[in-house]
């Protein structure tokens, strides 16, 4: 017979929903499994960056992998080039980009991103501060976003007065932006200081 | 919960099992749950180092040494670990402004000020870490709303406002709250059904019953909050099919949502609950058994 859509009833749906969990369970104990294994060996090879990765971008709070991924990097940087630290390092980041693109408030995803920029050679906190710029525009009140933010400011050195202005429009956006006044009143201090002691009058 | 479900959460267990636990243990249920099965699970999560991880292979980490050293409290069975060890892996994480680290990575947070301070409370150990520079780094993440973060700097949130209220219990340096500054803004949590969210603008939530309403008893103000219109909204997210609670009415229901609104009818006076000690999120008689006290502010 021609044409005649298979369709499933609710029942066979479940049952074939419950097949599939069970493999992705099956699947994900054998490749952590997998990864214990190696990293007892302190097997650092192709495959325990793949599996790593391959697990982290399905379930990104899972610390023990990026401590492992973290512990790999510090027995490897130590014996490559610095172009080939930056290459590996930058691997990382375009790992953290993806895992934060479907969990923009996982701790460890934050967390990872901070310990590459520490050591990184050239680190580029421009990129840095573009990238919050872009996950702030998805999500204003994302306080990891905020938190690492104020990171890269500090990182790198940049001015308070432009975070200041920073502020200003975020709130011209949105009055209600809560963080961004939050942010303003630690800024205050900061881009209006004390006046000079030195001629004898206060602020 | 389904299979998938259960091993995606596996980098939490320990702390569900705390949650789980405590939910049993405050509806008086406790010896429902096998006893020697958990003590055995939670045995296999401590290092050598001493922290404990939340489940047997993974990583130690402060957040699941407390949730671990809060199981072996309710089961009176702090002797089946290395408890020593655990006070020198608390103290290996102090920094010198007095923060703690999550683990040897290197995050700092205010939740991991929390988990040092109650966990050394609980063993009776707290002058193993330098308690005065702990209550120094927690102001400094005192926001201008009277609230606090997770580092210098960062905004406030219910959360966060729970770790460093009761990291200042604790320490007994709660004087230093602004009381009614903060008791404001918790207050100001409460929406129109009746639910309370975790800062400005926010969804409610379940569990902030706990973070906002446990932070609020610990400051004198829990008279603050409509009481009525809380206990109402956590009671519709109760899920009448399972009996768990969810983040808000009609959504999945979780362990964690379950201990937070028991804990928060709890604090509203529900007779169906056990008391609930408000620093420690534990049953009052277990921190009586163990002769634990931490002064609060009074009610003004």
């Amino acid at each position: 017979m021609h044409g005649r859509v298979k369709v499933r009833t609710p029942k066979e749906q479940q049952e074939v929903k419950q097949r599939e969990r069970a493999e992705k369970v099956k699947a994900y104990h054998a490749a952590i499994e997998k990864v214990y294994a190696k990293r007892e060996e302190q097997l650092h090879d192709a495959e325990a960056w793949k599996l790593t990765e391959k697990l982290l971008l399905q379930n990104p709070d899972i610390s023990t992998l990026w401590n492992f991924r973290r512990e790999m990097f510090e027995k490897l940087l130590p014996n490559v080039s610095e172009d080939q630290q930056q290459k590996q390092l930058n691997g990382d980041l375009l790992l953290v980009e993806h895992c934060l693109h479907n969990n923009p408030k996982s701790y460890s995803i934050w967390l990872h991103r901070r310990w590459v920029m520490g050591k990184l050679v050239k680190p580029d906190w421009e990129r840095e501060r573009d990238l919050c710029n872009l996950f702030l525009k998805y999500d204003e009140r994302n306080f990891h976003c905020w938190d690492y933010r104020r990171f890269v400011i500090s990182s790198a050195q940049m001015l308070a007065e432009d975070e200041f202005a920073f502020t200003y429009d975020k709130i011209t956006a949105n009055f209600s932006n809560y963080s961004a006044w939050h942010y303003r009143s630690k800024l205050l201090p900061v881009v209006r200081p004390a006046a000079c002691v030195l001629s004898g009058e206060e602020g | 919960m389904s299979g998938q479900e259960y091993c995606m959460t596996e980098f939490l267990r320990v702390s569900g099992v705390y949650w789980g636990l405590t939910a049993m243990d405050l509806m008086g249920q406790l010896h429902r749950m096998n006893k020697e099965e958990v003590l055995h699970f939670v045995e296999g999560c401590q290092h050598p180092c001493g922290g404990f991880g939340p489940t047997h292979q993974q990583d130690p980490h402060l957040l699941y040494t407390l949730s671990a050293i809060q199981i072996l409290t309710l089961y009176d069975s702090l002797d089946v670990i290395d408890a020593e060890q655990v006070v020198k892996y608390i103290v290996s994480l102090q920094q010198e402004d007095g923060s703690f680290y999550g683990d040897h990575w290197g995050e700092v947070d205010t939740r991991f000020s929390f988990c040092s301070l109650a966990c050394l409370a609980l063993m009776g150990r707290l002058n193993a870490i330098n308690v005065d520079k702990a209550v120094e780094f927690v102001l400094s993440c005192m926001n201008f709303d009277g609230g606090f973060g997770s580092v210098p700097g960062s905004e406030s949130h219910a959360g966060q406002v729970y770790c460093c209220v009761g990291a200042l219990a604790i320490a007994g340096a709660l004087y230093h709250v602004d009381a009614d500054q903060l008791g404001w803004w918790l207050a100001e949590r409460q929406l129109p059904s009746g639910g309370l969210n975790g800062r400005p603008e926010k969804l409610p939530d379940v569990c902030y019953s706990w973070w906002v309403l446990s932070s609020l008893k610990m400051i004198g103000r829990i008279h603050w909050i409509d009481k009525e219109k809380l206990e109402h909204f956590i009671m519709a997210s109760q899920d009448e099919e399972t009996g768990g609670f969810s983040d808000r009415p009609g959504d999945w229901v979780d362990p964690f949502h379950t201990l937070f609104g028991l804990g928060g009818l709890s604090l509203l006076g529900n007779k169906q609950v056990k008391p609930v000690n408000p620093v420690f999120c534990m049953p009052q008689d277990v921190l009586d058994r163990i002769g634990l006290k931490v002064k609060l502010l009074d009610s003004v």
